[in-house]
Formats: structure tokens, sequence, C-alpha cells
């Protein structure tokens, strides 16, 4: 439900798919934190939001292989010196 | 070899090196950054071969812009901004999206008129949840535009700053808002409709 002055369903939507929550100041932190606590749909958007980002940064966060790196290192260092690798 | 912390690329003196085309400082910036393009190139989409050969472009054209680089942006910045362009040429499907997306109607479809969930997010316990996202997060990654795929990773998985990834993408905060929320919901949206929050 929509309180006056608290965000629709749709506006905690938007501020959690931009990302941009952590941009907002103490009323608007609190009307968002509010609107969770009263919205079971939104506290479960958010959570499932979350989740994809954890598994993302899981997924694709890994450091490459050492070796790897290190002989790409060496092949933009020797093209850098003028050599062909 | 005079090593300079990584906090200390954008101080003047480095920047003077670098500008200079200094081998010693050009190897501390490939050495600490290469990881992390390589694995945004990989990220994006790009196979092991690929993404091995855009890095190496990307440093290379680091390099020879380099006495141009006046520390306007971060040098890490500044490498994304030519990984992105890299990947533009590699991809001929890394082309800006159009206004319209039709992600925007099914994301409008789940709303009333006056902003309340009329088709909430479906229900899902957090094992299954996540034995949803491990079995089909690699196909919904296929689903997104490859634009927005870049974006969504430099923010969730390299941790850069709304700004610095504007800078590098060449997009405004504005513009950066709205190709997140899409790339967000355009998973989420994947997923539920593979089962991902059916019990």
């Amino acid at each position: 439900m929509k309180m006056p002055g608290m965000y629709s369903c749709r506006e905690v939507h938007a501020l959690v798919g931009r990302g941009t929550v952590e941009d907002l100041g103490p009323w608007g932190r609190f009307r968002f934190r509010t609107h969770l606590a009263m919205c079971r749909h939104c506290a479960r958007y958010v959570r499932q939001v979350r989740a994809l980002g954890a598994a993302l940064r899981r997924r694709c966060g890994r450091e490459p292989d050492p070796e790897r790196c290190r002989r790409l290192e060496e092949a933009v260092m020797a093209r850098c010196d003028g050599h062909e690798p | 070899m005079s090593y300079v912390a990584p906090a200390e690329f954008g101080t003047p003196a480095f920047l003077t090196r670098l500008q200079a085309q200094d081998r010693d400082a050009i190897q501390q910036v490939v050495h600490e950054f290469l990881p992390q393009i390589l694995r945004a190139a990989r990220g994006a989409g790009l196979s092991e071969h690929e993404a091995d050969d855009v890095t190496q472009q990307t440093f290379l054209t680091f390099i020879e812009g380099l006495p141009r680089f006046e520390g306007r942006s971060q040098v890490r910045t500044w490498l994304f901004g030519i990984l992105y362009h890299k990947l533009r040429e590699a991809r001929r499907g890394f082309q800006k999206q159009n206004r319209h997306d039709d992600i925007d109607q099914v994301l409008e479809s789940r709303f009333d008129a006056r902003g309340m969930w009329q088709s909430p997010p479906r229900e899902a316990d957090h094992d299954l949840w996540d034995q949803q996202i491990r079995d089909h997060l690699e196909e919904c990654l296929q689903t997104l535009p490859e634009r927005h795929r870049l974006a969504f990773l430099l923010k969730e998985v390299e941790g850069l700053a709304t700004h610095e990834i504007c800078n590098a993408l060449e997009v405004t905060a504005t513009n950066l808002g709205v190709i997140l929320y899409r790339a967000r919901n355009r998973l989420r949206e994947c997923l539920e409709g593979r089962g991902f929050a059916e019990r």
C-alpha cells in the first residue's frame, strides 16, 4: 500500500533496479526502509536482486589464471619494446 | 624499477612518467590492471582467445595514446574506456541500444496505476533460489545486450563508481541508470521465467 510521503512499489523497484539506493539522503533511506518493512513483495524483489549480484560476483569475479596473465603481460611489453612476440 | 603503489598512479609525477612512455611505469600499469581487463573481456562474452587478443589490443592502444593522456580520468577508467571501444570493434552486436526496450513493457505490466505490484515477484526459498541462479545464470546472461552486460559487470563485479562507468562507456548518469535497471531486471525476469522462483 502507498502511504502519503512514502514510496510506491514502482518507485522502490526503480531505485533498486537503477542501483541508486545508496545515493538517497537520510529521509529517502527512511522511506525506503519503511516501505520494505511493510511490503513483502518489494522485500522479496530486493532479496532476489541482491542474490543475483552476489552470484554474478562469484561467477565473473574470479581472478584469471596468473600464468595466463604473465604471458599476456610479456606479450604486451614485447610489443611495447617494438618486438613482435 | 622504481615501484609505485597503484594508489599513486594518479599523481603528477607518475602521470609525467606515463606521458613520457616510461617503460617501468607502463609495466606497472599493465601488471596491475591486466587481470581486471582480461576478466571484464571474458565477462563481456568473448571467448578465451578473443579476450586475450582484445586485452592485448587495449593495452597497446593505451601505450600509444599515453603522450596525449592528460589524467582527467583515472588510468583504470581510461583502460575500461579503451576496452569498451575494442569490444565494440570485436563484436557487431555491441551497438547502442534503442531508446525503447521491450523489457520496459514487461516491467510496466507488473504494476497497477497506483504504482503497486499487480504481478509481484514469485516466491522462492533461499536454497531453491541459489540453485536456480546456478543453473540458469549463464544462459540468462546471454540474453543481455552486450553493452548492458558490460555496464552491469563494471558495476557489480569490478566495483567501479558511477562516474567511472559513465566516463568509460560515454554515457550520462541518467542513461547508465536506465541501462543498469534494464540489465538487472532482464536477468531477474529471465531467471523467474525459467522456473527460478517456482516452488
